[in-house]
């Protein structure tokens, strides 16, 4: 295996390239156990953190015209430590937290966890549910797409081949609030049985609340409930009993409709199909919470 | 293909030439006979490889040594004084864990040991939360983890004496 250091994303791209069987190196916490364990037999691995200077963007955490851009380089601890973290996006803490265990998130990055395209993992469903975009560089230029479209299927990401994801964009906006929640086997370094992250928007003039809400480990891939979003946009603020009776839907939705692998190897689907529902539960209320602040 | 390496470990410099796949553990057990880090799962999960890079701890199993270029490495190797007639003196750390009776196998000892190091170093009074957290990645089969506990509080209290 050939380790490679590139001095630009250009030439990081291109050794992509020129290298049918390389991948990009950034923290190295997934890629380093897969080639281990033989699931991978790398020719090459292309480390991005010897890039120029002119790209240092990509270790830096900024927060510009109304949107949080965080570098492909960026750690889980970088962005735990990081002061100026908008309260809206408190759910990109609550994921970190239970992210791995201290030395993993000191090397694992936010880029390198979607790159990796697993159905659990914490940052999927978060910042799906927070509206985000990833930037992309390749031999053309610079393009941002969703989120959701990283994913191709449970550990398949969808990008070709000399794309390179140089950071991660999300919104900050007013009058919003997030949180994030897992269940796992134990409170340390464990992965998701099954994860919700859930943001929702309050717009004064309506009064209504619209959001966003993502699940991992439930499918393939980290998905969106549309139905779920729909019938908590329909609690109704001036009757306490309405937060009950939606969340007591939401949970029969999930009884009724998810459906997921029997193989897994951390629950059962009847057990995940409850999780859901109380996962929600959680995070609906520490939303509420978080906003009222 | 090797590759050179310019690394520190435990304040030595070495020149090397390395294989381009060798983990930094490989480096440190196999190549440099420092083999106080361990290894355990082999895939960052048990802790017991945990070695400081520039500060900061990692898990040396699934980092490679050619990424290291340059930087500083900490084995608990490095955490014991000698003096010029060959005598070592342990940290207040690993004297810690022997009083409280925090070793069995010893297995898992050195990443404890050096996830506590790293803690102290940046937080010199930690909490009980910050000592969960700090060890909530390392995997003991021995103790059941209440002496270890007992020998970071006694550490903590006899550096901040």
């Amino acid at each position: 295996m050939k380790y490679l250091i590139p001095h630009s994303l250009k030439e990081a791209s291109e050794l992509l390239i020129d290298n049918e069987n390389s991948f990009i190196l950034a923290g190295g916490t997934d890629l380093l156990i897969e080639k281990r364990s033989g699931k991978i037999t790398p020719d090459a691995v292309i480390d991005l953190k010897r890039i120029n200077h002119e790209e240092l963007y990509l270790s830096e955490i900024v927060v510009k015209n109304g949107k949080l851009e965080i570098g492909a380089l960026v750690t889980v601890t970088q962005l735990l430590e990081y002061g100026n973290l908008p309260s809206e996006l408190a759910s990109l803490i609550d994921a970190g937290k239970k992210f791995g265990c201290y030395e993993i998130r000191n090397r694992a990055t936010l880029a390198g966890n979607l790159a990796h395209a697993s159905p659990g993992s914490e940052y999927g469903s978060t910042l799906i549910s927070l509206d985000a975009e990833v930037e992309i560089f390749n031999s053309k230029g610079v393009k941002n797409i969703s989120v959701e479209s990283i994913y191709a299927g449970a550990g398949r990401n969808a990008l070709k081949r000399g794309d390179i994801i140089t950071k991660i964009i999300i919104p900050v906006i007013e009058n919003s609030g997030s949180a994030y929640f897992r269940a796992s086997r134990v409170d340390g370094m464990d992965l998701a049985i099954i994860n919700c992250a859930l943001r929702g928007i309050y717009d004064r003039n309506t009064s209504k609340t619209s959001y966003r809400v993502s699940f991992g480990a439930v499918a393939p891939v980290p998905i969106r409930f549309p139905q779920i979003e729909e019938m908590l946009s329909n609690i109704e603020n001036n009757r306490p009993e309405s937060v009950k009776e939606v969340l007591a839907e939401a949970k029969q939705f999930f009884l009724k409709t998810l459906n997921p692998r029997a193989t897994s190897l951390r629950a059962a689907p009847l057990t995940k199909k409850i999780l859901a529902g109380n996962l929600l539960e959680d995070a609906y209320k520490k939303f509420k919470e978080r906003l009222k602040k | 293909m090797s590759i050179p390496l310019n690394i520190t470990i435990n304040n030595q410099s070495y020149s090397l030439e390395i294989e381009e796949d060798t983990t930094l553990l490989s480096l440190l057990r196999d190549t440099l006979h420092f083999t106080g880090p361990k290894e355990g799962c082999g895939n960052g999960e048990c802790g017991a490889c945990s070695v400081i890079v520039d500060g900061i701890p990692v898990r040396s199993c699934i980092i490679l040594a050619a990424e290291l270029e340059g930087k500083s490495i900490t084995t608990i190797e490095g955490l014991t004084q000698t003096d010029e007639k060959g005598n070592v003196e342990l940290s207040e750390i690993q004297k810690s864990f022997i009083d409280e009776g925090a070793v069995q196998c010893g297995f898992c000892t050195p990443g404890f040991v050096i996830a506590t190091e790293a803690l102290f170093n940046r937080n010199p009074n930690p909490g009980k939360e910050d000592i969960e957290e700090a060890l909530s990645g390392h995997l003991c089969r021995c103790t059941g983890y209440k002496s270890i506990f007992s020998a970071v509080d006694k550490a903590a209290e006899r550096k901040n004496k």
